[in-house]
């Protein structure tokens, strides 16, 4: 029926629930910054891209119209024909949570990511 | 073997002996509650004491005793201090469990009670976290499925050791 | 046994099919860009039209950000930068912002002080510049500096000193999430999460009821949270010194302006986060107490002139008031 001592199946067994649960950590761990994707905001609503390949976004806002760059795992405004121009000036988002905000276009870009979610909402 | 005894057991004898090893199940899991929700890092992360006498019950005794202790273990507590989705999240589990049982009963001999605990807690956090992937979407039970399963290797491991003992002992207690 | 087997079975799967029933939380939701900021808009779904209300949500940021927003031309805080002496006919928005900056001011002694617009532009145009301002021209444009050189009187402002420039940017987010929860809570949303830039309004219950859970950014590492609060309802104000700088050379400055020095504050706080049920007093708290500074928002809570809680990030650790601890879980 059973073995009333402790058998080499039970050591086998306890290894590999140890060696599936590492590679699952394994396997969450790797990939978390390759998840990062951008989505950008604008009049006509929200759209995503992959962070990952390199490419110019052209769209039209509020009557403005922008550029904006993906560049090594990275999204900033490349142009803006807004009248401050402050937003070529943010920077580049690269960390999920990251922005840069175009406000008279009406323009944002995210950076969010695939990962586990902090809660209902992230204050900050 | 189970079944022969079965028919010749008085079923007086049988109930209250169901009744006894719920009560010792129910005891055990409220035990828990107190002992683990101090330290759970994922809700209803138990160490599975009340693992312990149905595994018992299921080896010792017959398939549908362990059946019936598992289950009514679980509704009651479930009536008694759990919420709709605690209790769903604990009878998915059991019900994974069970299942673990059957599976060390078809290794036989080749596995001790802590292969068999091993087995069943592990398969007891796979239940749920497939009721947490129901719930909460899959992106957040595949965070806590690794640790859920060093958990059950861990816990499982423990009561497997108790259970080698136990099972070495439990008929001064439990006769049949 | 074979009935007690059935009879368990039946149960089980009774209560299993009960349990499927328990509520999944979803929302209808919308983001948009308006007052130099992201927003964005969750409404629990239910039996009513969540479209209309993101629409109408949509609409009352906007309205307020036209009449207070200091980047849209003709706003009311135009006009008022731009006007001497009387600022008349004002929009009953903008007198109800003002009027409620002014009572925050006198609460927190000035460390939220709506009136340091021109030293904020002063900086802003050295950055571009790429220099710091000269002790002379931070002297000269503290002199107009000072809620109490401000007054409401009968729909006009008016204004003691000519130059006096306001910012509206440390309280209007917080006044548009208070008139959104308003209006939700009119039209009858059941519940609703919204992220103005950063600060989180939360109305209503989750349909599971439990409390809703708000990660607090890691001022270090700002993808990550330090922690999670629970929280019924209310309003998350956070002021950090990641949020927006301003860079002069290698140096960075904090967007926050201490109203009494003149200067980018320089406060020991990274991150403050304000809960409280107002949201225009939990972001001027926010503002008022990351200006304080450690030990001096600490004392303030203390002095309990006004209901809220904070929690407080520096170089030291977490500090938490009173009524936040137990809410407060680490990650």
């Amino acid at each position: 029926m059973i073995s009333k001592k402790r058998t080499w199946l039970d050591i086998i067994i306890i290894a590999i629930a140890l060696v599936i649960s590492a590679l699952l950590i394994g396997l969450k761990f790797l990939p978390s910054e390759g998840d990062l994707t951008l989505s950008v905001i604008s009049e006509g609503g929200e759209s995503e891209y992959s962070l990952s390949e390199n490419r110019e976004i052209e769209l039209m806002s509020n009557g403005i119209s922008l550029i904006i760059r993906i560049e090594n795992s990275s999204a900033y405004i490349l142009s803006s024909e807004c009248p401050n121009g402050i937003c070529m000036k943010q920077g580049r988002a690269k960390r999920a949570g990251d922005t840069v905000v175009c406000a008279p276009a009406g323009v944002a870009l995210i950076i969010k990511s695939g990962g586990v979610s902090h809660g209902d909402a992230v204050a900050g | 073997m189970a079944m022969r005894l079965q028919v010749k057991e008085n079923k007086v004898r049988i109930l209250v002996r169901c009744a006894l090893l719920l009560c010792i199940a129910m005891v055990l899991s409220y035990l828990e509650n107190i002992l683990v929700l101090r330290f759970a890092l994922l809700p209803f992360m138990k160490i599975g004491l009340a693992n312990i006498i149905v595994t018992l019950a299921f080896f010792e005794l017959s398939t549908s005793e362990a059946f019936a202790v598992s289950s009514m273990r679980v509704i009651i507590m479930g009536v008694l201090f759990g919420s709709m989705i605690s209790f769903f999240y604990s009878a998915m589990g059991a019900f994974f469990a069970f299942g673990g049982l059957f599976l060390s009963k078809w290794l036989g001999k080749r596995v001790s009670y802590i292969g068999t605990s091993v087995i069943c807690a592990c398969l007891h956090n796979l239940g749920q976290a497939v009721v947490a992937a129901l719930f909460f979407g899959l992106r957040v039970a595949s965070f806590c499925l690794p640790y859920l399963l060093i958990f059950g290797a861990v816990f499982g491991t423990f009561t497997g050791i108790l259970l080698n003992f136990i099972s070495q002992k439990y008929k001064k207690v439990i006769s049949k | 046994m074979k009935k007690i087997f059935s009879v368990v079975f039946c149960l089980l799967a009774l209560m299993l099919f009960l349990a499927s029933c328990e509520p999944k939380e979803t929302y209808a939701e919308a983001t948009f860009v308006a007052m130099d900021t992201v927003i964005n808009i969750r409404i629990a779904e239910d039996e009513y039209d969540e479209a209309a209300m993101l629409a109408g949500c949509e609409k009352i940021v906007k309205d307020i950000e036209s009449v207070i927003s200091k980047t849209v031309e003709g706003s009311f805080t135009d006009h008022t930068n731009d006007d001497v002496g009387l600022v008349i006919n004002i929009d009953p928005v903008f007198e109800e912002v003002i009027s409620l900056s002014l009572e925050y001011s006198a609460l927190t002694g000035g460390d939220f002080d709506i009136t340091v617009g021109a030293l904020k532009e002063l900086w802003e145009s050295c950055a571009l510049e790429g220099r710091e301002p000269y002790e002379g021209e931070i002297a000269l444009k503290l002199e107009a500096v000072g809620y109490d050189m401000l007054a409401i009187e009968e729909n006009s402002l008016k204004k003691e000193k000519n130059d006096i420039r306001i910012d509206l940017g440390a309280v209007g987010k917080g006044y548009a999430a208070q008139k959104v929860c308003d209006y939700l809570t009119e039209s009858g949303a059941k519940g609703a999460i919204m992220s103005f830039g950063g600060n989180v309004a939360l109305m209503g219950a989750k349909k599971s009821g439990k409390p809703y859970v708000v990660g607090i950014k890691d001022p270090k590492n700002t993808s990550d949270v330090v922690g999670y609060l629970s929280l019924e309802g209310g309003f998350v104000s956070v002021s950090g010194d990641y949020e927006r700088y301003i860079e002069i050379g290698d140096k960075k400055y904090n967007h926050i302006i201490d109203p009494v020095s003149g200067r980018p504050s320089e406060s020991d706080i990274h991150s403050v986060s304000v809960i409280c049920d107002d949201g225009a007093l939990a972001d001027a708290l926010s503002t008022a107490l990351f200006v304080m500074g450690k030990d001096k928002a600490l004392e303030f809570y203390n002095s309990k002139t006004v209901d809220f809680e904070a929690v407080i990030i520096t170089d030291d650790g977490i500090f938490m008031t009173d009524g936040i601890k137990e809410k407060y879980k680490a990650k």
